[in-house]
């Protein structure tokens, strides 16, 4: 190692906080949580490593000399630039009125690289994390005593369209649930040769409700209400 | 009475929400799981979204591919 490699941390500092600014504009509030995956680990860090490697091999062949600090900024810059560039390759004419540019370049590989690590594999990650969430946060009741747990926490949330939201969503999951739900007459009925619509076993449909609950009230008021209503 | 849903309507909120549990996504939408799945059947078939954990209905994760946001961007 040179004392002059240290530079390359510049670019890559560069790199990185252009590839954290995509992050940010497709995932926004969720931005943090997105860049704390293991996806949005390696996104950042191949956004750093383009220009820092472009740097370091530059660097070793002798080509920069002189402010060294000031040609690893220009990379980092020039790279951004030139990922961020397209090239006019035709003009056709739209069928009513108008014209449409055909561009191409290293941008639409930025963004098919953008939609690849952003939006399949960081965001499968946060909704498994928010599955593992729901599922680890709700307590080990049945859904009929986990509408009863969230009704008696209810006025303990201040928001009145909050509230108003959550009971119509008890209301909808129960009655659906009630719909759902295995009757004492189906196995009569089947028996007696009656059609009954095939219903899942209980304790599935037990488990699915659960869930359907438990992701109502994390959309409905976030994490922070989840953990109080279930409380 | 159980909601009607087609691929577009799916396709529209998973491409707000990027990816989803089935549970969740049929939370949002209203619908019954097995309605669903044979929505998110027909859009993997055309390989805009993908899916994770595949037939464990509680813990599917539904994905919307590149191919979905760049034929809607």
């Amino acid at each position: 190692m040179q004392p002059n490699d240290a530079w390359s941390l510049l670019a890559f500092f560069i790199g990185a906080a252009s590839g954290f600014q995509d992050v940010f504009e497709k995932y926004r509030r969720q931005s943090t949580a997105a860049v704390a995956t293991l996806p949005g680990v390696l996104y950042l860090v191949s956004r750093g490593a383009l220009p820092a490697i472009i740097f370091f091999v530059l660097l070793r062949a002798g080509v920069l000399k002189g402010n060294v600090w000031a040609y690893s900024l220009a990379i980092g810059t020039t790279a951004e630039l030139f990922l961020r560039s397209s090239f006019y390759i035709k003009q056709t004419e739209k069928p009513g009125g108008g014209v449409d540019e055909l561009l191409r370049g290293p941008l639409d590989l930025l963004k098919w690289y953008q939609n690849l690590f952003l939006v399949e594999f960081v965001s499968t990650e946060l909704a498994a994390n928010r599955l593992t969430f729901v599922v680890n946060n709700l307590p080990n009741h049945d859904f009929q005593t986990l509408c009863t747990i969230v009704k008696k926490n209810l006025d303990a949330w201040t928001d009145e369209d909050g509230r108003a939201a959550v009971e119509r969503t008890l209301v909808e999951l129960s009655e659906a649930f009630e719909r759902e739900r295995p009757q004492p007459g189906d196995l009569a009925a089947t028996l007696g040769g009656q059609t009954v619509p095939s219903k899942r076993p209980s304790s599935q449909l037990d488990e699915l409700y659960r869930r359907k609950l438990g992701f109502a009230i994390l959309n409905i008021g976030g994490r922070t209400i989840f953990k109080t209503l279930f409380s | 009475m159980q909601t009607l849903i087609d691929d577009k309507t799916v396709l529209e909120t998973l491409l707000a929400h990027k990816s989803l549990a089935l549970v969740e996504l049929s939370s949002l939408l209203g619908v019954d799981e097995t309605r669903l799945s044979s929505v998110v059947d027909d859009l993997e078939q055309q390989r805009l979204v993908k899916v994770t954990n595949k037939g464990d209905i509680l813990n599917e994760i539904v994905t919307v591919t590149t191919k979905a946001f760049q034929a809607a961007s």
